[in-house]
């Protein structure tokens, strides 16, 4: 594996930072959080972000913070999908479809949260650990995991990550389905 | 980010470095001392900085209440239509249109794409079908696949692999021989398709009454797979006919002999391998040579040496 400095990947995979921002966002106005700012991507680290109220109710932080999990990795599969038989299956190469591929991938590279994100969560979920809240139960595992995804994404994990669900799964749910 | 730090409850404060009075959101605090813009860079430096807060202001728009304080949203004051506004922050017009647009182009494509879905699902389907043995149920629909995706040449290999396999299990081995070729060509690290050549020139060679040809390709098999007792009695089988041709009993003997061999190899009263022993041995004991189909016609409960034709 080529270590590629993660501005360029950023640069190249752009349409998953804006997603990646743009789902926080989502969460933040479905679960009335306030909004100071948003950036959706810049030349620079972080890539993007999202200023946002502290927020009190567990259920908000979680939702906020696991966001661009959920958002992501369903886009890349919708993004992914029309184009994944003709080029997988059929060896078809048009650029629609390829350009639907990098979008698709380049969206479910940016699913993990953020270390940040994970790191807010990881506070909130030490608060309600003592309650027993099933979510907050389920925070502890997520928390790990997104650490774990972020340092191997030196090796790619986000990469593989993308592919996995973008083309892999799709292949795996029709071959089911069918 | 956006800094909630000390608030002060005065509206104007006084730069503790160059004495500057200003409104005290546009002031900073650094460890207890109240700084301006202008100071702040250096006097500020390796301190802990955060910007006033004015209670009465709105930390957002600047609203001044006067002596008003304003409620709080986290740590900040702010006024209702602030806070309205941040609770209610829309989605870029430009983020909008460039999600509408790019849901519509993956729309379009999966309109543009539909002829691969459905060949796809045609391909599944035939592979369901193949699982299950029925390679006539297959054979179709992959041709119905390859109807739709005319270009795709690996579906037209694939048909032909099909179709050789159907042939092969319908004893049409002349007819599949040629198929498997073909596909070998655009194939030729498939193992298993090299496998299913080999027995369906057997098979052929049998059909046509080469038998020369039958003896060779059966001692290939034969040297390809020496504890397949099936392999080594289908040596047995060409020497019984080459034998029930010619009545040369140096063939008979080379006959018996491989089916000894044959039987040592197979696990004990295998029926399978009982059945094709009954039928070499027949021709053995006849000198006739008859198809599998007629052996079973005429002894539907297996023939014995000494029994009658």
């Amino acid at each position: 594996m080529i270590p590629i400095p993660g501005l360029l990947i950023a640069l190249a995979t752009f349409p998953g930072v804006i997603v990646h921002e743009a789902a926080h966002m989502l969460f933040c106005k479905l679960r009335g959080v306030a909004i100071f700012k948003v950036c959706f991507f810049r030349v620079g680290n972080p890539a993007g972000y999202v200023v946002h109220e502290e927020i009190e109710d567990f259920t908000s932080a979680f939702l906020v913070a696991v966001g661009p999990f959920i958002v992501n990795s369903a886009l890349c599969v919708l993004f992914c999908f029309p184009a994944i038989i003709p080029v997988r299956i059929f060896h078809h190469d048009d650029p629609l479809s390829w350009f639907l591929i990098w979008l698709g991938i380049s969206i479910g590279m940016h699913a993990f949260p953020s270390n940040h994100d994970a790191k807010s969560l990881w506070v909130q979920a030490k608060k309600r650990a003592g309650s027993l809240q099933p979510l907050a139960l389920l925070a502890f595992p997520l928390v790990i995991l997104t650490y774990a995804g972020n340092i191997l994404s030196i090796v790619w994990a986000d990469y593989l990550y993308g592919l996995a669900i973008g083309f892999l799964l799709p292949e795996y749910l029709l071959g089911r389905l069918l | 980010m956006w800094n909630a730090g000390r608030e002060v409850a005065l509206k104007r404060v006084r730069c503790a470095v160059c004495g500057t009075e200003a409104a005290a959101r546009e002031m900073y605090g650094a460890e207890g001392k109240i700084l301006c813009t202008s100071c702040v860079e250096k006097a500020g430096q390796g301190k802990q900085v955060a910007r006033l807060i004015d209670p009465t202001i709105c930390a957002r728009c600047g609203r001044d209440e006067g002596s008003h304080d304003l409620p709080r949203l986290g740590r900040l004051p702010m006024c209702g239509e602030c806070t309205r506004a941040v609770r209610n922050v829309p989605f870029p017009a430009w983020l909008r249109f460039a999600f509408v647009a790019l849901v519509g182009i993956a729309a379009g494509a999966l309109v543009l794409n539909q002829r691969f879905f459905s060949a796809y699902a045609a391909m599944v389907r035939a592979g369901h079908a193949m699982k299950a043995g029925r390679f006539d149920e297959a054979v179709p629909l992959l041709e119905s696949a390859a109807e739709k995706v005319p270009e795709s040449a690996d579906l037209r290999i694939e048909i032909m692999f099909v179709k050789a396999i159907g042939f092969v299990q319908e004893d049409r081995s002349a007819e599949a021989v040629p198929l498997l070729r073909a596909y070998l060509k655009t194939s030729p690290d498939d193992v298993n398709a090299k496998k299913i050549l080999l027995q369906a020139e057997v098979a052929a060679a049998f059909e046509a009454r080469d038998y020369e040809t039958f003896l060779q390709k059966s001692l290939e098999v034969a040297g390809q797979n020496p504890n397949e007792p099936t392999a080594v009695a289908g040596v047995a089988s060409a020497y019984a006919c080459k034998y029930a041709v010619q009545g040369d009993e140096e063939f008979a003997r080379q006959a018996r002999e491989r089916l000894e061999a044959a039987r040592r190899l197979s696990p004990p009263a295998d029926p399978d391998f009982e059945e094709y022993s009954q039928r070499i041995q027949f021709r053995l004991a006849t000198r006739e040579i008859i198809s599998r189909a007629e052996f079973h016609r005429r002894f539907p409960n297996g023939w014995q040496p000494g029994e009658m034709k």
